[in-house]
């Protein structure tokens, strides 16, 4: 059960767009693009005020694979829950965003093309690919005719209209529109079971199978890596939520179950869905090249952000030498927490965020550097990130 | 009760010049880059004016006063 083997259509002549939002709220409904953001909420703040809809269907990180995953198993269900958005709100157009060049374009396009009847006029958005292109006011931006970069910060988001004029946006991640079609799918079955939310997860890392598992919050960290084939070495630590996220040592996150609430606990959260796991190897080649990565992927528009990452990245890439890394350790203490909270977007926040917990969940193994010695197994750099 | 002023800067906009910072410490201060990092707690009356002109330097107009209720 879930998403990803969902074979009913919706037979949208029947779409009662008050009654599906009563749903999406009775079933707390949260947008799954990283955010959790109520996605009832979301949508009935756009009703009356036409907007544009856009559906975010590209995996925005090197290791996420779901909305993939979702186009190539059930694009029915994304063009219904899009369909079903559209009607609720009165779109004045629809797109569906892709990555320029994915497989997700082509397949995506094709179905598109054969059930233009369900959902007239709505058109792919190419989107280049790169980290911040497919945030939400940079879709807004590429929609126009702009540039595919975040927006400084303005609510409600807006995009330049045909002719004069602004036209408010509503963009929705595409496992969120496809749950709301199947929530809507069992509200019209009666005799349908109770239905058990689920999320769609990316699973990378030190486990035999990596890939996208669709799972219910109610197990544990350890029981969804079983589900992923096992580890292929002794798990030092774990990366929830995205590169954005947060790392957890293994021995506080193995017992965890995936609900908001104990992972809030820990301060981390499921975010864009990945769970990423840190064998035995050294981490800080994965840590380095994940800081480098955002670095490069700045928009470079907002200073903290075109400055600091470089910096923080280049801390953390000296952070193993025995000579540097303690400097390098006392600058980050310093730099992460003032670059927080200062770009238009939530890029920094994020890097700041991982940065923070990979220091803490590694700060021994760390130290352990400095004094020469390195308890990882296997050749340093083994497991590095994209 | 008047609405209070809190300075507010936009990223995207700013270059870091850092004239903010030098007219108004008492609500900025620049970070390691030069770029502004802005308290924004309200602006108390006998500050406003200077405040004003601190948003009026910003050669890119990064610098804003809002009101707030």
């Amino acid at each position: 059960m879930g998403v990803l083997t969902e074979t009913r259509r919706v037979d949208l002549t029947h779409a009662d767009g008050r009654r599906w939002l009563d749903l999406l709220r009775r079933h707390d409904l949260r947008g799954h693009g990283g955010a959790a953001f109520p996605t009832a909420t979301k949508i009935e703040s756009a009703i009356g005020r036409r907007p544009r809809l856009i559906i975010n269907v590209c995996d925005g990180e090197p290791l996420i694979t779901k909305d993939a995953e979702l186009v190539r198993r059930v694009p029915g269900l994304v063009i219904d829950g899009a369909a079903l958005v559209a009607r609720a709100v009165q779109a004045r157009d629809v797109l569906f965003a892709v990555h320029a060049g994915s497989p997700t374009e082509t397949r995506l396009g094709t179905s598109l093309a054969a059930e233009q009847d369900r959902l007239p006029g709505a058109r792919l958005l190419r989107v280049p690919p790169r980290y911040f292109s497919s945030e939400a006011s940079a879709l807004a931006s590429l929609a126009s005719g702009g540039a595919a970069r975040p927006l400084s910060r303005e609510a409600p988001l807006t995009s330049q209209g045909p002719g004069r004029g602004r036209v408010p946006v509503l963009v929705l991640n595409a496992e969120t529109v496809a749950r709301g079609a199947e929530l809507w799918l069992d509200a019209d079955a009666p005799d349908a079971p109770t239905r058990i939310s689920t999320r769609l997860l990316t699973v990378s890392g030190a486990v035999r199978r990596p890939g996208v598992v669709e799972t219910g919050l109610s197990v544990t960290l350890a029981e969804l890596i079983g589900w992923a084939g096992g580890v292929t070495s002794a798990p030092r630590a774990v990366l929830l939520g995205g590169y954005g996220g947060s790392w957890l040592k293994w021995s506080e996150a193995a017992d965890l179950t995936l609900t908001p609430q104990a992972l809030a606990a820990r301060g981390a959260d499921l975010g864009a869905g990945l769970v990423h796991v840190q064998g035995a190897d050294c981490p800080l080649a994965f840590v380095a090249d994940v800081a480098a990565y955002l670095a490069r992927e700045s928009a470079g528009q907002c200073g903290p952000c075109m400055f600091g990452l470089p910096a923080v990245a280049a801390d953390v890439a000296e952070l193993e030498d025995p000579i540097k890394g303690p400097s390098a350790w006392e600058r980050l203490g310093r730099r992460l927490p003032v670059i927080e909270g200062r770009g238009a977007c939530r890029h920094p926040d994020g890097a700041v965020r991982q940065t923070a917990s990979a220091l803490r969940v590694f700060g021994p193994h760390i130290q352990g550097h400095w004094s020469g010695r390195c308890e990882g197994s296997g050749a340093r750099g083994t497991d590095r990130a994209a | 009760m008047s609405a209070e002023l809190r300075v507010t800067v936009d990223p995207i906009a700013c270059t870091g010049h850092g004239l903010c910072a030098a007219w108004l410490p008492e609500r900025v201060t620049l970070d390691e880059w030069g770029y502004p990092i802005v308290d924004a707690t309200p602006v108390p009356p006998e500050l406003v004016k200077l405040a004003r002109r601190a948003a009026g330097e910003c050669p890119v107009r990064a610098l804003r006063l809002a009101a707030s209720r």
